[in-house]
């Protein structure tokens, strides 16, 4: 039952559920209301019955002082006789130790105790209840002490007042409905943002990215929401435009080659040709089709990266040894670029060798290919309590920190040039190649452009 | 030789096939997998390459059925280089892979690798031509005119020496100069080679050292 309700309840729109949290507690509140209204009442009939009693007793007393025999007694009984209602509703007693003094049927000895110690009294006479209010009257002259009570029926309290019922019972329903009612409409137009924000929303698409919710005349609750939201679209719209650049430039970079070879091919099959001919055309295709398979290779290591795939022959690795392994291989390029490479420092952390000596290399390599003629190329090799830190420093041409950021992303050249510039066969992964590298290793990549040196770093964790 | 091809695409077996019989195999090919189970395990082969996508029955079920019994070298053809496949290959019991795509020549120096044929007897002279190679003083001489190397440039032309005729491609060339095994995209091995052929083939002397574009260099005698 309550996993149904609960279950229930939570199919409900937020509007509805807070009606439905509104008449709840309208219901609690109002029955309080009128509970303490019907308690007050009654306390007031109640007073006021008994300030009603008090009068007449005391209107029945002061007469009795001026009786003073029995024959004026009698005269006065027979007034308050005659000014008794006929419904019983209301009567006077008298009761004395001589019978004649007395008046209605003698009291029982129990009653006659409970009227002796005066005030107000319950009493039930022939099925009825009743309050009484005794007072104890001296003897005077000829009167014995005498003891006057009034009993006031109490059936006012008793009965069903069936009007009154419905009608508290109506203002209850009306009451609750105007609350859920009410309730509904506030909690409606309060979140009327909410309803406008899903509309927003539910219109954004991939070609709308640059689109942003709108964030004025929002209640507090949502500008939060709205910002995160906001954030979320400006990640997800750099990583869209990110993406299809770079379908875009996957798209180029392979279309440059294969439209080579089609070309070449056409050009060679157009007539007929020597074997020299076309050998070379087909050594030219070789090349190409080289170009092709590296590309395609770089990009699938790269999208095995970016699916968490991580370094797994982890051996103990210094750092140094591998930075000099790289540059030892790259010796024959610093020396025809006439670069000098200094190294300093040394780290040991865990790394898969052949993974990490491609980063370096290519970030050799990338040193080299924007490096400055007689400016050395240093790499720094550091740690810290967590990390080991490879930095390649390498003079440089200035570079905005909007070119910096994006120096790791696939296919990205400073020099905005795609052309291949033949001598080297670079394709713009190698960088995205040195961050996927750190990346599966657990690490990351930074870049840093100051007093005309470029700074690039690997970060390793260390274990 | 014999070698066993279990491979479906027919324009990779065309190629495959003729280029294998020119270098002096002889080819048999399986063009699904369970043809090529049952070639695999009642002929007689020296060596089997053996595609890992394959039609009625994948290549690695053939390897495993196959190990179970025999023990021919495989070479795995694979379209995946994810870590996890290339271990499941040699679980299954492949001696080596070649992703694809792969150049032919890095196919020959594993099929070599894996049915021995490399010739495993150290060398300490060698000979072509005039040049002549002292690979315990590490010395080379191109007539009488000694050839002044560094270190690198020697196991350079030690290593195009001891594959005399054959074409060496720039990958095998990196790992075996230069132990480095990944793929760089740099000119480290061209210019290498520039300095050696300065150094090598004098302008009145005939060229011994060849590049073949687009595949590799060839270290021979040409008439």
């Amino acid at each position: 039952m309550k996993k149904y309700i609960s279950e229930y309840f939570n199919k409900l729109s937020i509007a509805n559920r807070l009606a439905v949290m509104y008449a709840l507690s309208g219901t609690f509140v109002l029955s309080i209301i009128i509970l303490a209204l019907y308690a007050l009442q009654i306390i007031e009939i109640s007073r006021y019955q008994k300030a009603e009693m008090k009068n007449r007793l005391s209107i029945i007393e002061h007469s009795m002082y001026n009786r003073k025999d029995y024959d004026s007694w009698e005269k006065l009984i027979k007034i308050i006789q005659d000014s008794q209602p006929t419904n019983d509703e209301i009567f006077v007693r008298i009761d004395s130790e001589d019978p004649q003094y007395r008046l209605d049927a003698p009291f029982t000895i129990a009653m006659r105790k409970l009227h002796k110690r005066g005030g107000f009294n319950y009493t039930k006479i022939k099925d009825r209840n009743f309050r009484i209010y005794s007072k104890k009257i001296p003897a005077s002259g000829e009167r014995p002490e005498v003891i006057l009570s009034v009993a006031v029926d109490m059936h006012f309290y008793e009965k069903d007042d069936l009007a009154l019922d419905i009608a508290f019972s109506v203002i209850f329903f009306l009451g609750i409905c105007a609350i859920t009612y009410i309730g509904r409409r506030i909690a409606q137009k309060s979140l009327k943002p909410v309803d406008e924000l899903s509309q927003a929303v539910a219109q954004i698409n991939p070609k709308n990215l640059q689109n942003r919710l709108p964030g004025n005349n929002l209640p507090q609750e949502l500008t939060g929401f709205v910002l995160s939201f906001n954030d979320l679209l400006e990640r997800l719209e750099e990583e869209y435009i990110k993406q299809s650049t770079f379908n875009s430039d996957v798209a180029h970079e392979l279309r440059t080659p294969l439209g080579n070879m089609i070309g070449s091919t056409e050009v060679a099959l157009s007539r007929s040709r020597s074997c020299a001919e076309l050998e070379d055309v087909l050594q030219s295709n070789l090349e190409e089709l080289e170009r092709l398979r590296t590309i395609i290779n770089d990009m699938l290591f790269l999208s095995r990266a970016d699916q968490g795939e991580l370094a797994v022959n982890l051996t103990r690795t210094s750092l140094a040894q591998t930075v000099r392994k790289s540059a030892e291989f790259l010796d024959v390029i610093f020396e025809e670029e006439e670069i000098e490479l200094e190294i300093d420092g040394d780290a040991t952390t865990s790394a898969e060798q052949s993974l990490l000596g491609r980063a370096i290399t290519n970030l050799l390599d990338n040193a080299i290919s924007h490096g400055t003629q007689g400016h050395p190329i240093k790499v720094e090799i550091s740690s810290d309590e967590n990390w080991a830190y490879i930095c390649v420093i390498n003079h440089s041409k200035p570079i905005d920190d909007n070119t910096l950021k994006y120096i790791f992303n696939r296919f990205y050249r400073v020099s905005k040039d795609r052309q291949n510039n033949g001598v080297n066969n670079h394709h713009g992964l190698g960088l995205s190649i040195v961050k996927a590298i750190a990346v599966m290793h657990g690490g990351n990549v930074s870049a840093k452009y100051e007093d005309g040196v470029i700074k690039i770093c690997i970060a390793l964790p260390l274990i | 030789m014999k070698i066993l091809l279990v491979e479906d695409e027919l324009k990779t077996v065309e190629y495959l096939k003729r280029g294998l019989t020119e270098q002096g195999y002889s080819v048999d090919v399986a063009m699904d997998g369970i043809d090529g189970l049952h070639l695999a395990s009642t002929g007689n082969y020296d060596a089997i390459i053996l595609d890992i996508m394959l039609p009625s029955m994948d290549g690695l079920s053939i390897l495993r059925s196959l190990r179970l019994t025999d023990n021919t070298p495989v070479l795995v053809l694979t379209a995946k280089d994810a870590v996890q496949s290339r271990l499941d290959g040699f679980n299954a019991g492949a001696d080596d892979y070649l992703i694809k795509p792969f150049s032919f020549l890095e196919l020959l120096a594993r099929l070599q690798v894996i049915t021995k044929r490399v010739r495993t007897k150290e060398q300490t002279h060698i000979y072509i031509g005039d040049l002549h190679i002292d690979l315990l003083a590490r010395r080379a001489t191109r007539g009488s005119r000694r050839l002044d190397l560094t270190a690198k440039e020697f196991s350079l032309l030690e290593v195009l020496a001891k594959r005399k005729s054959q074409i060496v491609s720039r990958t095998v060339i990196t790992e075996l100069v230069w132990d480095i095994c990944f793929d760089t995209n740099t000119n480290v091995v061209e210019a290498t080679i520039k300095r050696l052929r300065a150094k090598l083939d004098g302008d009145k002397e005939p060229k011994l050292l060849h590049t073949i574009r687009g595949m590799g260099y060839v270290l021979e005698q040409r008439e």
